[in-house]
């Protein structure tokens, strides 16, 4: 395919991570130490933005630095290997793609799906009075959003017929930022040769900017919720948050009514949240402060009872103290006192 | 438990007998035995008479291999993995999974028939309540969970279980695309079928995306708002009973509505929760006026009918597979061809396209010659043409498979001349 060096489609600039902008990289032919600083800097500055507000903007008006910082970013994460930050990372760049998809005809967006991750996709027709621009078969359907939780994304609740899903536009993009971030996290845990030593500053920056934006990042538990004395439901559901998983609403909720009501602050139940997952912060602080009884009708809420996590499947699996009670926060109470019975109590909680 | 014969008897005279008779048949039929596409890259797996234990991690080259196994050591049940392995003959984690074929069980026993309360008895292994039917969960005696079960095949529970398999192979034609071509359907030699997806396209599902695909077969999670069946707006109006056909669920669930509201009576109606004024409305049209326009009067009660109505309709519509054996990833599943453990039958290809027209009670007899047997109690059955029975405490000469099935039910003992 010829590419023309100078003058790269601006779509290399919005979806670096298609097959045809990695074909007019290597194109190029470029080693690492011809990187410019240029380039380099915008990597840099991708990554730094990602951890900072899971997010990358718009950077450089070059278009060959743009496209180029988004591989170089990636040889970076995968020189550093830090799981996290490599999760935050694929996380902002899919989000980003995800936003400029939605955006695009159908067309852009069927073209991507086929071309760089093979999905079997066609065009859609109207049914009944809605719109649905794509049709996808049910094995790539299935894979991107069986990590979804919304009862929307069940199977069942679409329309299947003869192999294939029908989607809209926006759900189409949503189900291809699943696939994006895989191929990012693949990309960049592929384990890369040694660093070359011109990189080795930068390299640096980054595990000091990791070490600064630490509690930003989800490495430390709130100080007052015991994680010990949680409930498996509950240590699930933050090990799920922190494994990079979508919780479901009922998760989502159980999970911050028992933050919330084992003394965490709101402040820090926010940034726990923001630090593991790609929840707009505004919403999930509105949420959070609703829970805690600050807005609406000034209730502060409680998890739900085990009976009730049950039928929601947030249950798993219970042990000898679960057989013993029949609320999440018993369990907590039992637990925290047991662990503490000859020591100090702790602070809060 | 391969054999339903009870523990603590002295099992090795009976034991012996229908070994016998499964050598025989592996000797003379072992090209009866079907052996699933790449059979290299199988996992097999065994229950022997005497160890009575599964031996699993088998693998074989080709079928000629494995009949030879067969015959040599004559396993009461036979397995192969619905998966594909780069070494099948490894300890689990080392196997190299390579993909799997899409399976689903569709088992008598999980499928509520009244007929049970006539041929199934449970009993309680602790204190020894005992009562007819499916058995329960725990004792509604003593609350233990040790229970004995003894079922009974019988034609209207395999009918069922038919119909249940026809509604899958059209929910995996229509819904899902997949062809005929590449399923086979296999009565298991006793109580159900099981159905097999032979295609590239599902053959590297994980076990997250299988179980999606069995809460839609299910119609588990269903939500009738989210199909746009509760609006009661001009958009629910625009159903056509001609153009349903193809939507999965949303027109599944409109046809169930149109079948039962067409079909049901003033009682039935009801059951389904459906409000006094509706019951009125549909059975007073249903007579008088044409089917498009009866289609019309139904449409308008959409926005009338609750989630737990439609909640039933689903269930109606759903076809009832049995979860595990599609979600699991390394099961093993009966080999066609062979003999079940539990029966005498064996294991059948009933091909899907005539999937109606399949007699299991015919298709499965294997066993040739005769037996004489001592019947302790047994409810009338039909093998092939025959019926038989029932029987009380009698002494019969009976066709081999009658005879058999017997033995393995536990119902008779041989008579050893």
């Amino acid at each position: 395919m010829p590419i023309d060096n100078d003058y790269p489609k601006y779509d290399y600039v919005k979806y670096p991570f298609t097959i045809e902008a990695a074909r007019y990289v290597s194109g190029l032919g470029l080693e690492i130490q011809d990187l410019a600083d240029e380039i380099l800097n915008r990597a840099e500055n991708r990554i730094e933005e990602a951890i900072a507000n899971v997010k990358v903007s718009q950077g450089s008006q070059d278009n060959k630095v743009e496209i180029l910082s988004f591989p170089t970013a990636i040889m970076l994460l995968s020189i550093v290997g830090d799981e996290r930050l490599i999760r935050r990372y694929a996380l902002a760049e899919s989000k980003r793609a995800y936003e400029l998809l939605k955006k695009d005809p159908p067309a852009n967006i069927i073209d991507i799906a086929k071309n760089t991750f093979g999905w079997k996709i066609g065009q859609g027709k109207k049914i009944e009075e809605s719109y649905y621009e794509c049709t996808l078969h049910f094995t790539n359907y299935l894979r991107n959003a069986t990590s979804i939780h919304e009862p929307e994304w069940k199977l069942a609740n679409r329309i299947l017929s003869g192999g294939y899903v029908y989607l809209t536009k926006d759900e189409t993009s949503r189900l291809l930022l699943e696939e994006i971030q895989r191929k990012i996290l693949d990309r960049c845990r592929k384990t890369t040769l040694e660093a070359p030593s011109a990189l080795a500053p930068r390299i640096e920056k980054i595990k000091r900017m990791i070490e600064a934006r630490k509690g930003y990042m989800g490495i430390e538990v709130p100080r007052v919720a015991v994680y010990a004395a949680m409930p498996p439901c509950v240590r699930n559901l933050y090990d799920s948050l922190f494994a990079g998983r979508n919780l479901s609403h009922m998760g989502r909720f159980t999970l911050t009514s028992f933050l919330v009501n084992v003394g965490v602050g709101e402040e820090d139940i926010v940034k726990t949240f923001k630090a593991a997952t790609d929840f707009d912060e505004k919403k999930t602080r509105y949420q959070v402060e609703h829970i805690a009884g600050r807005r609406g009708g000034k209730r502060k809420y409680t998890p739900p009872r085990c009976e009730t996590l049950k039928t929601h499947g947030v249950c798993v699996n219970p042990d000898d103290l679960c057989k013993q009670i029949k609320h999440p926060l018993s369990y907590y109470r039992r637990k925290v006192g047991s662990l503490f019975k000859r020591g100090k109590k702790p602070e809060t909680g | 438990m391969a054999l339903s014969l009870r523990e603590g008897r002295n099992l090795k005279p009976v034991e012996d007998f229908v070994k016998e008779r499964f050598s025989e048949y592996y000797r003379k039929d072992s090209r009866n035995v079907e052996p699933p596409p790449s059979i290299e890259k199988r996992e097999f797996g065994f229950i022997l008479f005497k160890e009575r234990m599964m031996v699993r991690h088998k693998s074989f080259r080709t079928s000629q291999e494995l009949a030879r196994f067969l015959e040599n050591t004559v396993p009461s049940d036979a397995y192969h993995s619905t998966a594909y392995y780069s070494k099948p003959e490894e300890a689990m984690e080392s196997k190299g999974w390579l993909g799997a074929d899409l399976c689903f069980d569709i088992d008598a026993d999980h499928i509520p028939t009244p007929c049970k309360a006539i041929h199934d008895r449970w009993t309680c292994k602790d204190c020894g309540a005992t009562d007819v039917g499916s058995p329960p969960d725990i004792c509604p005696k003593c609350q233990k969970e040790r229970i004995d079960e003894e079922t009974w095949l019988c034609e209207q529970c395999l009918d069922k279980a038919k119909t249940e398999a026809m509604k899958l192979v059209d929910m995996l034609e229509g819904d899902f695309g997949l062809s005929k071509n590449d399923m086979n359907a296999f009565f298991s030699g006793h109580r159900g079928y099981h159905l097999h997806v032979r295609a590239d396209e599902v053959r590297q599902l994980n076990d997250t995306e299988r179980k999606e695909i069995v809460d839609y077969v299910l119609g588990l999670g269903l939500n009738p708002d989210l199909h746009r069946l509760r609006e009661g707006t001009s958009k629910s109006m625009n159903f056509q009973v001609g153009d349903i056909s193809d939507l999965g669920w949303r027109s599944r669930l409109a046809r169930g509505l149109f079948e039962i509201m067409s079909n049901s009576n003033e009682r039935e109606l009801a059951d389904l929760g459906l409000k006094k004024r509706v019951i009125k409305d549909i059975l007073g049209t249903r007579e008088q006026v044409s089917k498009e326009q009866f289609a019309t009067t139904i449409r308008n009660t959409f926005y009338t009918i609750g989630s737990k109505t439609w909640k039933k309709i689903a269930e109606r519509s759903s076809a009832k597979i049995d979860t595990v054996v599609t979600t699991d990833i390394h099961r093993l599943i009966r080999l066609s061809g062979t003999l079940n453990g539990r029966t005498g039958l064996k294991v059948v290809n009933a091909s899907v396209a005539d999937l109606e027209r399949f007699d299991p009670f015919k298709e499965a007899v294997a066993l040739v010659g005769e037996d004489t047997v001592y019947i302790k109690e047994a409810p009338q059955f039909r093998l092939g043409e025959e019926v038989f029975g029932p029987f009380q405490k009698e002494k019969r000469t009976l066709p081999r498979a009658a005879a058999i099935l017997l033995v393995c039910k536990g119902k008779a003992v041989p008579v050893i001349s």
